[in-house]
């Protein structure tokens, strides 16, 4: 870009190398922290190197984590014996903010997917499978509604179901709060597949 | 349902062109080359998001452009007034939809809003080709008349492409894909038992459509027929239950077969749909110009079928077919279409609607020459 010194420029490279970051929003968010004190950019230099040099994955979940295990795995307030299932640390997070899920988690870190070259030797199958043992009640299986996520379900069902133990899934419907008349038709099919007597 | 205007900006070769439609039937006239089929896609690019034309979007641009643009307001019958507008940047890679200025995702959310019945050259191969486009007619079909359908249909490619990639893996590997197959067997199972039963359900009553709309166009005794071939063996009525099934026993035993060659090689992307004529194969045994008259039937068939479907009126494309059919069928055809719907028309040969439409009052004709339109004042009778 014309007129804009290099160092500006590279920061805004940068930043629209982030997820959901267009070119504009990182020219908005180089420009703020040109403009912020020195001291505070400093923080935030330090904030991005602390995370990538102290997260590491939980030895048992497989989530990110600065303690190995993890705050949650290590929690005594957790019940051991539910595990739930989830393709990436953000549903982790997700599933937190409901403050209902008092078990443990398991990350596996993506789901099926032969187009973009995952398969189960990709995921955190085998370190899912160690953990099943004759503490654990229940697996909640709560992945994705797409074909990758339903085939990570169906594929894990399989390898957990030999095992002994109770195998569960989300219900797929409408969301709370929403209209009937707004929901689209494919979330509609489902929930009119999987709906239940009252 | 009716479009009432369009602008088309950097589509094609026209820069900047408008178009203030008639309700019922819309001649374009001009010489090879001038633009006139650029509308209709234009206009496809409305109710379909996409051209006619299997090529992508890119190619529509006008030369030296990064953006086109088609912006038109239907009046249909279930809403009222919609502006409609579409965009594409090829810089981006992007295209935008908005229906009233909300931005419509994903794209095929659109498919069965506006109805449209677009019959061109371009679809010949229906009936004188391979399957391949018999099945895209069909899905296109119940597409527009069942979204849900056409979600199952999406999903089921996206499944099919999982799988092959697989089998095709595996086979380069030399390994055993059976574990990893499994999750994409029940997925692959579920959604093509949909596909079966909806194709076959649209079959039965799609008949009775080519049948009248055949004899609208042919007096003689000839007598259509389609059939639904599924690649799978089921029984004469099946239904989901049955597909699925039948569907799980052939992956089991065609099975070597697959991995042998590395890819799906029975379900609803096989699918076969016979066309007749006598109980004579169209394919094999149909002279040119009854293929072209199947052709038109059929494309009539499916605007019937949908207008009782949608609850909306489709608007008719015909992308110069009345030089391929004899006068007779020329003018059954232009009678049957000029009163039952707005209806495009592209035509290099503008005496044959000087002398066929009875009622120049109800259709209006345009001149397109060189990217540039203009529109005829009506005759004075």
């Amino acid at each position: 870009m014309l007129y804009i010194s290099e160092s500006l420029n590279q920061l805004i490279e940068e930043f629209s190398q982030l997820p959901g970051i267009g070119k504009k929003s990182a020219q908005r968010l180089a420009l703020y922290i040109l403009k912020l004190p020195k001291e505070d950019v400093l923080k935030i230099s330090q904030a991005l190197v602390n995370v990538k040099e102290r997260m590491k994955y939980c030895s048992i979940c497989c989530n990110f984590t600065e303690t190995d295990p993890c705050g949650i795995c290590s929690s005594s307030k957790r019940e051991v014996d539910t595990i739930c299932v989830v393709a990436e640390p953000n549903d982790v997070l997700a599933i937190e903010k409901t403050s209902e899920y008092h078990g443990v988690y398991h990350v596996l870190g993506g789901s099926l997917s032969p187009l973009e070259g995952i398969g189960p030797e990709d995921l955190k199958v085998k370190e899912l499978l160690v953990r099943i043992c004759s503490d654990v009640d229940e697996v909640i299986l709560a992945l994705n509604p797409n074909i990758e996520g339903e085939a990570t379900t169906i594929y894990l069902s399989r390898l957990l179901k030999p095992l002994g133990v109770k195998v569960t899934r989300l219900a797929r419907g409408i969301p709370i709060g929403g209209d009937l008349e707004f929901a689209d038709e494919a979330t509609l099919t489902r929930a009119l597949e999987g709906r239940v007597v009252v | 349902m009716y479009l009432r205007n369009i602008r088309v900006h950097n589509f094609r070769n026209h820069t900047e062109s408008t178009f203030e439609f008639g309700q019922w039937a819309n001649i374009l006239v001009g010489e090879n080359g001038q633009g006139k089929t650029n509308i209709l896609e234009a206009i496809s690019y409305l109710c379909l998001t996409k051209s006619f034309y299997s090529h992508g979007d890119s190619y529509v641009i006008k030369i030296g452009n990064d953006i086109f643009e088609v912006e038109g307001v239907f009046n249909t019958e279930r809403t009222g007034d919609q502006r409609v507008r579409v965009a594409y940047s090829d810089g981006q890679k992007e295209k935008i939809f908005t229906i009233n200025k909300n931005h419509i995702e994903p794209l095929s959310s659109v498919i069965g809003k506006f109805p449209v019945v677009i019959c061109s050259p371009e679809h010949a191969p229906i009936t004188n080709q391979g399957p391949i486009e018999r099945r895209r007619f069909i899905d296109l079909v119940i597409s527009q008349s069942s979204n849900i359908y056409f979600q199952h249909l999406i999903e089921y490619r996206k499944i099919l492409r999982n799988r092959n990639k697989v089998l095709a893996e595996a086979k380069l590997q030399k390994a055993d894909p059976t574990e990893i197959l499994e999750p994409w067997n029940d997925q692959l199972i579920n959604a093509g038992a949909y596909l079966m039963v909806r194709r076959q359900k649209f079959v039965d009553e799609f008949e009775r459509y080519i049948n009248s709309s055949y004899h609208q166009l042919v007096i003689d005794g000839e007598l259509p027929s389609i059939a639904y071939e599924p690649s799978l063996p089921v029984d004469k009525s099946f239904n989901q239950q049955d597909a699925a099934k039948v569907f799980a026993s052939e992956l089991t035993r065609r099975k070597e077969r697959e991995f042998q060659v590395g890819t799906t090689v029975v379900g609803p992307h096989r699918d076969e749909l016979l066309f007749t004529i006598n109980g004579l194969d169209l394919r094999r045994y149909a002279s040119q110009g009854q293929h072209k008259t199947f052709l038109v039937a059929l494309k009539i068939a499916e605007f019937f079928y949908l207008r009782e479907q949608c609850n909306e009126t489709p608007i008719l494309l015909l992308d110069d077919i009345f030089s391929e059919l004899d006068t007779v069928r020329a003018a059954n055809l232009l009678e049957l279409v000029s009163t039952i719907s707005q209806t495009f028309i592209t035509s290099t040969n503008r005496d044959l609607f000087d002398k066929n439409v009875a009622d120049a009052d109800s259709r209006r004709m345009f001149t397109i020459s060189n990217g540039a339109v203009m529109e005829e004042q009506k005759n004075v009778a």
